[in-house]
C-alpha cells in the first residue's frame, strides 16, 4: 500500500521531512514518558493513600 | 531502563507491604464439612460471634448463608489483632469490611481466615461481595469496632452487639 514518495512535491522538501523526523521521536518519547509517569503517580497514590492506611491483613 | 526502574519500584513497594507491613492475601486452607456445620464443633450457633480465647486472642466466627450472616453484627476491639473465621453451608459467598483491607471468599467446605487489626472505631459495613442468589443484595453484616476499654467480654469470653 506504499504510495509514491511525496518528497518531490513542491510544498514538501527533503529538508522538511528530515526536520519532522527529528522532532517526531522526541514527541513520542514525551508522550510515553508522561503516560508512564501518570500511571506511576496513580499507582503510588492508591498504594500510600488508600491501601496502606487500610491496615494489615493476612 | 526507565520502565525497568518503575517496575522495580512497584515490586519494592509490594515486597515492603508483604514483608514489613504483613499485608498478604489470606491463604488459610482448612476444610470443614458444610453439611454438619451447625451440629458440631466450631460453627455451632452458640459458638458464633466474637470470643476472647484462652490465650487472649480475639476470634470472630461467622457463618455466611443465603442470604444473611450469622451473627448479623459482631464486636471487635480496636488496635488489637483479631482473627475472623468464616464458612458457608450452602454456596460461595465473599466478604469485605469497608475501609479495611479485609477481603476474602467464603467457600463451602473450607474455613476462610483473616488476621487483621482494626484501627478505626465505629460500625463498618460487611457486605457479601460474591453474587450468591436473589437475596444477595440484602446480605450484609456490621463489624462494630470499639475502643479496648469498651470491649468487655463476659465470663465465657464472649462479646456481642447490644440488641436494640
Amino acid at each position: 500500500m506504499a504510495g509514491p514518495t511525496r518528497s518531490s512535491d513542491e510544498s514538501f522538501t527533503e529538508t522538511d521531512l528530515d526536520t519532522v523526523m527529528e522532532q517526531v521521536p522526541k514527541g513520542a518519547l514525551a508522550l510515553a514518558g508522561t503516560a508512564v509517569l501518570l500511571l506511576l503517580i496513580g499507582w503510588f497514590f492508591v498504594y500510600f493513600v488508600i491501601f496502606i492506611p487500610r491496615g494489615s491483613v493476612g | 531502563m526507565v520502565v525497568g526502574g518503575a517496575v522495580a519500584l512497584i515490586f519494592a513497594a509490594i515486597l515492603y507491604a508483604g514483608l514489613v507491613l504483613h499485608v498478604n492475601p489470606p491463604s488459610n486452607i482448612e476444610t470443614i464439612d458444610p453439611k454438619t456445620l451447625h451440629l458440631s464443633a466450631e460453627f455451632t450457633e452458640a459458638n458464633l460471634g466474637t470470643k476472647v480465647e484462652a490465650g487472649g486472642q480475639v476470634t470472630t466466627r461467622i457463618v455466611a448463608t443465603q442470604f444473611a450472616f450469622d451473627p448479623q453484627c459482631v464486636v471487635v476491639p480496636s488496635n488489637e489483632p483479631v482473627t475472623l473465621r468464616l464458612t458457608s453451608p450452602d454456596v460461595i459467598h465473599g466478604i469485605l469490611v469497608t475501609g479495611t483491607n479485609v477481603n476474602t471468599m467464603v467457600i463451602p467446605g473450607y474455613v476462610s481466615q483473616v488476621h487483621t487489626v482494626f484501627t478505626k472505631t465505629g460500625d463498618l459495613l460487611m457486605p457479601c461481595h460474591e453474587f450468591c442468589g436473589f437475596g444477595h443484595s440484602q446480605m450484609w453484616a456490621t463489624v462494630r469496632v470499639v475502643p479496648r476499654e469498651s470491649f468487655r467480654p463476659d465470663s465465657d469470653g464472649r462479646v456481642a452487639c447490644e440488641k436494640s
